[in-house]
């Protein structure tokens, strides 16, 4: 009976909850849209009316083919791919392993390093970026992937530990004493208790992704040449001096935008979990 | 578990290898000498691939010439930064004063002293990229000019013509918001743009107030000040434009003033030569005209503003490579398919040059018989905090947007160079 | 004795596994950063102490745009606070309401969307729909000093809205049913249990996404200068701290830059971030944490 009543009660409440929620969708997702329509017109079309849906006179491809022409777009996503893709695995590996020896190893040590980090959260390190050129150069690694992967993983790294630190913080002694019962060392452990903190990798993995696949200064200072441009730079390549080529400019934001909303999609219940999961100790 | 920790390791031996032979195999590839231009024209990326460089590159069978310009917008920091770390390109494009004079004064572009063909251009096209002593460090190859476009088909309807002087102007603006059917003047009101109102406003119109290079040569020596009667005019004459911008003014940004123009809403433009492509293209019905002179009679003054030209990096191991491409630029050829591939931008050497775009060659034409003039404040009083060109531009914008006057931003900008500029400062 | 060689030994084992953390971020942002700090004691090569950092608070232009920017800063944060908390908190409260079922990760998913894009699109994109000229605004928002900086800041908001929406969802997730379950047996309403068990249970992240908002607004700058450059307008009326620090150490338009002094404004910036993020532990946090005890 009770439980009769209480749904009766909440279906108008359900259709609130789904109207709020589509009013916010439709506010987030409305600017995008009028992104994408605008990417398939003309200059003409764009500015006479920028709310409007393309129509015979207005459509064109042309801006997405001067994006994919001009430059070496597919290069350029090639080269994106391999920075955000070597950023992003190290950035997660050294997370992991740095957050399960401070949450395994508690000593006065442990809360230092972990303080350290918490610091590097707010580092500015654009700030450095004169230091950083010199390195590279003495490596001899300027204009090259690495350059830019080591500076990125040296950048999230703090953020992505107290991340994994609140995510393996959950994890139950117990596992680990009956692994290192069977013999594991130490290493073979960690191996062990990985798994459980997936979803703590898929929330990392997520917030490093972001700004390094966005980012537009370390790109231009450490890899400018043609060759390992990213695609964030070379999009910048339509905004002139004085002019801006708008229709190559926004096709090419649209492609470059395709990737990263599509992983979210895909992965955001991992992501999610992973940050709930943080939360849970 | 297990395969999930293999294929861990497997994604980050990949991820590292794939950077790694991607930098092993661009190793490999330099036989040849390959010389990298950077600029901040990324406009032209595609003439300099398609036209410029296959011409020099057939010429030259040893030589790879790279166009690798940076973002506009961050071109001078990212360049002072890898010159400091000697990672810039084997040649630079030049700006004028600014930090090419930095970039001399810190022995970061080489002395082009003996280039040949640099005997192609004259001391004036010379000074915006040579130390103090004269020593050239670029090869100049491009001017631009400022004024405004118009358009011919609403000049027609709304029987109009082209006015000489300022009170001509006016009466012509005004005849159009009468009309009301078109926004009578274009120019930019938004602050990240607002470079425009100094170098197509206020250095457009001032010269037949502070009587050209006169004016600016009293202001750098302290025998003049920007709040004497000469100069106020200057930003008087700029402030009669406000009741004929367009609405909402201070967000229309250089794009928008643009769009204006080409889609027919607004009947005059204050622009510049290098937008001929955007602002003329075949078949619109559009003409070109300067500054309006202060009084009937007034010779006209014209600015032939040095825009770009070309140095060499002093780090880069391809000296004689760099210096015989640069002795190109000084060539009647480069000049000749310059000025023919970027309309509007035109060769600094003395060569006669034939231009196609007819709305470009009507921007050379308004150099005829004019008064040649550079922008003033833009050397000295540039070199400390704040600095001319900051100040000014800013004033500007704040001038056209809101009730400041001409005489408070004259007064504003007065002041500014005051608190720091030896000549200006009050005895 | 063995208590000792243990003690060694799980320190040994602590290092080894925090080596390559440690590595990366003291090699490539630890060090890069600590040299451009000592350099800020420098000018052209020669040690000036504090002469840098003299300069930033007495010059009078140089001071104006340091308090302005700051206070851009201020203003910058408490609006995006003061509407990005509230609005994703409830976004998150909607989600975690069990009232849309198969549709929350459908409608997590949209929202989301908008914290993916780069600065350049979202900038682009508002700067189209409310101009006067094309869009649908007749007022020109960004060009008006009094009211550009909350509209750069409500778009920001809206593009990094995903941030603490997805960081509370989680947050109420994690909430153990049991407390939930207990509170409905005894009747109380779904408002009560929000506001008077929910929200205290969560208030700990709430702090911490506060105090990242804190961080990420003190150190970003670039919606701002995407939209207006380095030198953002009306009359500065949109410099942030961010801007004012690239400006000074990269240079804009004719202005150089001077490295020794936009390390010096780094600095203040760092100590400013510092400070408030101390602050913030030290009061509001412990109590947070205390209270939920």
């Amino acid at each position: 009976m009770i439980h009769k009543k209480g749904r009766f009660q909440t279906q108008p409440k359900n259709l609130i909850v789904h109207l709020s929620l589509l009013f916010f969708a439709i506010l987030a997702l409305g600017p995008i849209f009028i992104i994408i329509i605008n990417s398939f017109k003309t200059m003409e079309g764009i500015f006479t009316g920028p709310l409007k849906l393309p129509n015979s006179e207005t459509f064109t491809f042309d801006g997405f083919k001067r994006a994919v022409a001009q430059g070496n777009f597919v290069r350029n996503y090639a080269n994106s791919t391999i920075i955000t893709l070597g950023a992003t695995v190290l950035t997660v590996i050294c997370s992991c392993l740095a957050a399960y020896g401070i949450t395994e190893y508690t000593t006065k040590l442990s809360k230092m390093i972990a303080g350290l980090f918490t610091i590097g959260i707010m580092l500015p390190v654009t700030l450095g970026t004169i230091v950083i050129i010199k390195m590279m150069v003495k490596f001899h690694i300027l204009n090259t992937h690495i350059s830019l992967i080591l500076v990125y993983v040296g950048i999230f790294v703090p953020l992505g530990v107290i991340l994994m630190v609140t995510n393996f913080r959950t994890i139950s002694n117990e596992l680990k004493e009956a692994a290192r019962i069977d013999g594991a060392n130490e290493f073979k452990t960690f191996l062990i208790v990985l798994p459980l903190v997936m979803p703590g990798v898929a929330a990392v993995a997520a917030i490093t992704m972001l700004p390094v696949w966005n980012d537009l200064w370390f790109p231009l200072i450490l890899t400018a040449g043609p060759k390992t441009q990213t695609l964030t730079l070379g999009i910048q390549q339509f905004v002139g001096t004085y002019n801006n080529d708008w229709q190559a400019l926004l096709a090419g934001l649209v492609l470059s935008a395709i990737p990263l909303i599509l992983l979210f999609t895909i992965f955001s219940k991992q992501f999610i979990k992973g940050l709930s999961d943080g939360y849970g100790k | 578990m297990k395969s999930r920790s293999k294929s861990l390791v497997f994604v980050v031996g990949l991820s590292l290898i794939i950077p790694a032979t991607i930098v092993s195999t661009t190793a490999v590839a330099a036989t040849k000498t390959t010389l990298t231009i950077d600029s901040w024209r990324t406009d032209d990326s595609k003439i300099w691939k398609e036209v410029i460089i296959p011409i020099y590159e057939k010429a030259n069978p040893g030589v790879k010439v790279v166009w690798a310009p940076s973002p506009s917008n961050e071109y001078d920091s990212a360049l002072s930064l890898r010159m400091k770390s000697k990672t810039a390109a084997d040649i630079v494009m030049c700006r004028p004063y600014g930090l090419t004079k930095a970039l001399i004064k810190d022995k970061h572009l080489t002395n082009l002293t003996g280039l040949p063909g640099l005997t192609n251009f004259t001391k004036q096209s010379m000074q915006s990229w040579a130390d103090a002593k004269g020593v050239p460090f670029c090869v100049p190859s491009a001017s631009v000019g400022a004024g405004f476009y118009y358009n011919k088909n609403i000049f027609k309807e709304l029987k109009l013509t082209v006015p000489k002087t300022q009170a001509e102007f006016i009466a012509v603006l005004e005849k159009i918001k009468k009309n009301g059917k078109y926004t009578p003047l274009v120019a930019t009101g938004t602050s990240a743009d607002s470079w425009m109102l100094d170098q197509m406003g206020l250095q457009l119109v001032g010269p037949y107030y502070w009587k050209g290079d006169a004016g600016g040569v009293a202001l750098d020596n302290g025998t003049r000040k920007v709040t004497d009667p000469e100069y106020v005019a200057a930003f008087e004459a700029l402030a009669s434009w406000k009741p004929y911008l367009p609405k909402a003014f201070s967000s229309v940004s250089y794009s928008d003033a643009e769009q204006l123009f080409i889609l027919g809403r607004a009947a005059i433009a204050a622009e510049g030569s290098w937008s001929v492509k955007e602002m003329a293209p075949p078949g619109s019905n559009v003409g070109v005209f300067g500054a309006p002179v202060a009084k009937a009679g007034d010779k006209p003054y014209v600015q032939v503003l040095a825009d770009h030209g070309f140095g060499i990096n002093a780090a880069s191991p391809n000296q004689a490579a760099a210096k015989k491409l640069l002795t190109w630029f000084t060539t009647k050829e480069f000049a000749q398919v310059y000025a023919n591939s970027l309309p509007g931008f035109f060769p600094l050497s003395k060569d006669k040059i034939s231009i196609d775009n007819k709305t470009a060659q009507a921007w050379l034409d308004l150099r005829d018989g004019a008064i040649v003039n550079a922008p003033i404040g833009m050397d000295k009083m540039n070199t400390g905090t704040p600095n001319w060109f900051s100040v000014t531009t800013n004033l500007l914008n704040v001038m056209m947007t809101t009730k400041m006057t001409a005489k408070q931003a004259a007064a504003e900008l007065q002041k500014s160079l005051e608190s720091w500029y030896p000549p200006q400062k009050k005895k | 004795m063995q208590s000792k060689t243990l003690a060694r030994r799980r320190r040994r084992q602590l290092l080894l596994f925090t080596s390559p953390a440690l590595a990366f971020f003291l090699l490539f942002a630890v060090f890069p950063l600590l040299s451009t700090i000592y350099i800020s004691f420098y000018q052209e090569d020669v040690f000036v102490g504090l002469e840098n950092f003299v300069f930033l608070f007495t010059n009078d232009e140089a001071s104006e745009r340091l308090l302005y920017a700051f206070l851009h800063n201020c203003q910058f944060f408490l609006i995006a606070a003061s509407i990005q908390l509230p609005t994703a908190l409830f976004m998150a409260a909607l989600l975690t309401s069990g009232r849309v079922r198969r549709m929350t990760s459908f409608y997590r998913t949209l929202l989301f969307i908008p914290t993916t894009l780069s600065v350049v699109i979202v900038g682009f994109i508002w700067r189209l729909i409310i101009s006067p000229l094309w869009g649908i605004v007749d007022y020109p928002l960004l060009g008006e000093k009094l009211t550009a900086l909350p509209t750069i800041t409500l778009m920001s908001v809206w593009q990094y809205m995903g941030i603490p929406m997805v960081f509370l969802y989680s947050a109420l997730l994690s909430i153990p049913s049991n407390i939930i379950e207990a509170a409905q047996v005894d009747g109380a309403s779904d408002l009560r249990i929000f506001f008077r068990i929910k929200i205290p249970l969560i208030a700990p992240q709430i702090g911490i996404i506060t105090i990242l908002t804190f961080i990420w607004t003190f150190n970003g700058f670039d919606i701002i200068y995407a939209l207006n450059g380095g030198m953002p307008g009306p009359d500065y009326a949109t410099d942030v701290l961010g801007t004012l620090f690239y400006r000074t150490f990269f240079g804009w338009g004719a202005d150089l830059g001077n490295q020794n002094l936009g390390a010096a404004t780094a600095t203040v910036i760092f100590f400013i971030i510092l400070l408030g993020t101390a602050v913030y532990f030290a009061t509001v946090q412990r109590r947070l944490k205390a209270s939920q005890l």
